[in-house]
């Protein structure tokens, strides 16, 4: 038996070495891509005026949809800001995912509204809408609110907002994010100026926790002081900016966030919509309505462009953490067990051939590969088995080329982002050595925590995130205040 | 041994039997590890100082900004009397600003963005001052040489400058970049052509065989938009089932917009065509220009239309007023099964008030709650208002 073990873990040690270079090879193409893509993307915004979509009457319409669930102490002013967004035509669709707090009354009382008999129609399938509301107030006319019965998933209530949505295309965010006045004219541009039909857009996401916010709106931009949302913000950067960007370039992005992203409504109710089962809703979203244009022969583009247009607030806790990542890796594995098919089928061009393989080899499969690659090492150190010089060295190899990646991902977010501080972004730099050994081994327990429950079928909801919510900038005055009286 | 060589500070590969005793793997992993530090350190440094540059420029710049804005505001502004027509220029006097430690060139970029800003921002005499004095300053001489240059970008950005700073470019010079390979090029050639042209500008649409963005569209809309005193010449050859669709939907558009009447036969044509949306644009364009001339046309094509098209033909249908139409909506609210179609007539209907005003109140005594519903939603006027 154990020379079996020595044998196997001996020839596992070239695989993950295998593995390394190849998944270090993609990141170093991802990582030229991106820059690329980038440079591509500025030189753009120097010759499109953006002031030229806010002048036209012919200026696509767009519905800003998202669901709040007991959201009653945030829901008025963020309500307040996605109606002061900067575009000239657009409506705000809040879906109340049958909140148990106050959330609907809030919502009544603050913005006059009064219930309307609605023309409402299932085009795509959702749980029971009771209630339609409009505001009695012409200043708020963009604002309708549905009043759901709760189906336990943010799918289901986007699904309702797409059907009472009137306009060809929606933006689909969550309550709490807050975005930047000219999201949707950036998000609107690729679906105006693209050579193929774009059949979704998005942009960056990156941590609210720490920053000030006043009445939903951004006043500063600030590196989130605890040690999780800022490796979160390491990782979103490194996610957003070197990897949906690089794939930007060749047009392979597997997915556009939940938390951020625009799509074309007719595409998405063709493809039926977001999959209230799934645990990862946007990718699967993206898989069927990717699947949808290949199956019907129309060349599509899905984009995104590195600009920070949105700032969600990031689990501090580690139960919330927990219970996110292990969503997010559930909602990976049922994407390959329904689009199996798809895999290396060259009928489905770059989604059959480049982004379903890349997802599988080194997404889905790398917490695994990793865990068993630690199983190896132990098991070589106690059995006496490990050539240390060689083990030193390729650990080097791993740790540095794994922190280059990220600082370079960093270096291409600081050519679009400088709100940060130098200060702060130093900061994060620093952050990035210990990534690798403090909170790389969180994700990968999660991932593998995800497929364990997904492959029993264990239940699992999709649980409330416990907000923090914003510092005000009183607060931060007060603090200023009395640190010099002090 | 290894680990101790490197505890005392000997570098490992002056160790050569050790390096040689390492798989060519392992070397060329601790090679890439190297580089990799390398690397590490150069992206720390680059933002260390690209940040601190970045923050020494932006101070200069804004310091020149504000100080060409403060000239700009004395000379565009407050100082409105002109000697020889050549006061703007005098009273103007940008050679101080090259000795504040920006080059010359830099200098010459932020005045003609500050002078493209007062364009924008201002109209009548102002945004006229702000042209005059970019022309005294020879400013567009600069940017008509650029338009020649290789990089795309840079001759992009001098035709968008002359463009919004109506400085005509070579008409033959932009037939030349009508065929270049660079679709910002082609894209800018077409908008300064439609801009500048003496001749008629949808001589220009009729040329182009290729397909234009949405965001192309909507700048060429607005450029004919803004055109002074201006009334489209005939859309033949514009408005047909041969025309590129995305320039067949901005003529349609045009045609609307100018209130085009002599284009209702070749939209007739048009109606032909197997780009449904094209099609769907057509009837509205249709209904809007033609009128009851339309009506019985939409009628008699609408069983043989597919779902989309009859929605457009529906909503067409809206904004033409006869008793005829109102019939024609209530068979179509009340026989069909499908909800959009239901839909669209209803919001037809409620447009043709009050010559529907009878109908819709037969209708609303109707039973059925779904047509109630429906009925309800497009009388709401706080649901029609957004």
């Amino acid at each position: 038996m154990k020379q079996f073990f020595d044998r196997f873990f001996e020839s596992y040690q070239n695989v993950v070495f295998v593995y390394c270079v190849a998944i270090y090879m993609v990141y170093a193409l991802l990582t030229l891509f991106s820059y690329l893509s980038i440079v591509a993307n500025i030189r753009m915004n120097c010759i499109r005026e953006k002031l030229v979509l806010m002048q036209s009457p012919l200026s696509p319409g767009i519905s800003i949809i998202t669901a709040a669930f007991n959201e009653e102490l945030t829901i008025t002013n963020n309500v307040r800001s996605l109606l002061n967004m900067n575009y000239p035509l657009f409506e705000v669709i809040i879906v109340n995912d049958g909140s148990t707090d106050q959330t609907m009354e809030t919502l009544i009382r603050e913005f006059s509204l009064t219930e309307v008999e609605y023309a409402y129609h299932y085009f795509i399938p959702s749980a029971a809408v009771n209630r339609i509301y409009k505001s009695e107030n012409a200043a708020w006319s963009g604002l309708l609110v549905l009043d759901k019965v709760n189906a336990g998933c943010k799918a289901d209530a986007i699904n309702a907002g797409i059907n009472a949505s009137n306009h060809p295309y929606f933006l689909n965010t969550d309550v709490d994010c807050i975005l930047d006045k000219d999201t949707l004219i950036q998000l609107i541009q690729p679906f105006v100026d693209d050579e193929k039909r774009v059949i979704a857009t998005g942009a960056t996401l990156r941590m609210v926790n720490d920053c000030v916010v006043e009445s939903g709106v951004l006043v500063e931009a600030r590196i989130p002081k605890g040690f999780l949302p800022r490796f979160q913000e390491i990782e979103y950067i490194r996610s957003f900016v070197l990897g949906k960007m690089g794939w930007n370039l060749i047009n392979a992005i597997p997915n556009v966030s939940g938390g951020l992203g625009m799509f074309d409504k007719e595409i998405v109710i063709k493809s039926g919509g977001y999959d209230p089962n799934s645990f990862g809703e946007d990718m699967e979203l993206m898989m069927r309505m990717s699947k949808y244009m290949l199956d019907t022969k129309q060349p599509y583009a899905i984009r995104y462009i590195p600009q920070s247009l949105c700032w969600t607030e990031g689990p501090s806790a580690l139960k919330v953490f927990k219970r996110q990542r292990v969503r997010w890796s559930r909602g990976l594995y049922q994407v390959f067990s329904t689009y199996y098919k798809l895999l290396f089928n060259p009928k489905y061009k770059k989604l059959g051939l480049i982004v379903l393989p890349y997802n599988l080899i080194f997404e889905l499969c790398a917490p695994l590969i990793e865990f068993l690659g630690i199983i190896c090492y132990i098991y070589l150190i106690v059995s006496d088995l490990i050539n240390w010089p060689s083990a030193l060295v390729l650990l080097l190899f791993v740790y540095s080329f794994s922190i280059l990646i990220t600082l370079l991902s960093i270096v291409w977010d600081q050519l679009v982002i400088g709100r940060y501080r130098l200060r702060e972004v130093i900061r994060l730099c620093l952050f990035a050595f210990l990534e690798p050994i403090l909170y790389h081994p969180l994700v990968i327990v999660f991932s593998l925590t995800g497929y364990v429950n997904q492959f029993f079928k264990i239940k699992s909801t999709w649980g409330h995130m416990e907000r923090k919510g914003f510092m005000p900038v009183q607060q931060i005055e007060t603090v200023s205040i009395q640190s010099t009286s002090g | 041994m290894w680990l101790l060589n490197i505890k005392n500070g000997i570098f490992l590969a002056t160790d050569l039997r050790i390096w040689d005793s390492f798989p060519g793997f392992i070397k060329i992993c601790l090679i890439v590890s190297l580089l990799a530090i390398v690397g590490i350190v150069l992206a720390m440094l680059d933002i260390a100082i690209k940040r601190h540059l970045n923050k020494k420029e932006a101070r200069q710049l804004a310091q020149l900004t504000e100080k060409i804005n403060e000239l700009l505001i004395a000379a565009l502004v407050t100082d409105r009397g002109e000697k020889n027509g050549h006061l703007i220029k005098s009273s103007f006097e940008p050679s101080f600003l090259f000795k504040m430690g920006v080059s010359e060139k830099e200098v010459k970029k932020i005045l003609v963005q500050e002078l493209l800003k007062f364009r924008s921002s201002f109209a009548g005499s102002i945004a006229d001052r702000a042209r005059k004095l970019y022309m005294d300053l020879s400013l567009h001489t600069e940017a008509l040489k650029r338009v020649h240059k290789k990089n795309w970008e840079t001759k992009v950005n001098a035709m968008m400058e002359l463009f919004k700073m109506d400085v005509p470019i070579d008409e033959t010079y932009l037939q030349i970049l009508l065929l270049d390979k660079n679709r910002y090029i082609r894209e800018f050639a077409r908008l300064a052509l439609i801009k500048f042209t003496t001749g008629d500008p949808l001589q220009i649409l009729r040329e182009i065989k290729e397909p234009i963005s949405q965001l192309e569209e909507i700048e060429m809309f607005l450029l004919f938009q803004l055109k002074d005193d201006y009334t489209p010449s005939s859309m033949d050859g514009l408005l047909s089932v041969y025309t590129e669709p995305t320039i067949a939907s901005l003529c349609l558009k045009l045609a609307v917009q100018f209130d085009q009447e002599s284009a209702v036969p070749y939209i007739i044509q048009l109606l032909q065509t197997e780009d449904l949306k094209l099609r769907g644009e057509a009837i509205t364009a249709l209904a809007k220009i033609g009128q009851k001339r339309s009506r019985k046309y939409l009628i008699e094509t609408y069983p043989e239309q597919p779902q989309i098209v009859q929605l457009d033909i529906l909503s067409a249908l809206g904004s033409i007023q006869s008793s005829e139409t109102v019939e024609f909506l209530e068979k179509e609210f009340i026989g069909s099964a499908d909800f959009e179609i239901k839909k669209h007539a209803s919001d037809a209907l409620i447009q043709l008030y009050p010559l529907s005003k009878k109908i819709i109140e037969k209708l609303e005594q109707n039973e059925d709650p779904l047509n109630q519903i429906i009925l309800s939603h497009s009388q709401n006027p706080l649901i029609n208002a957004s």
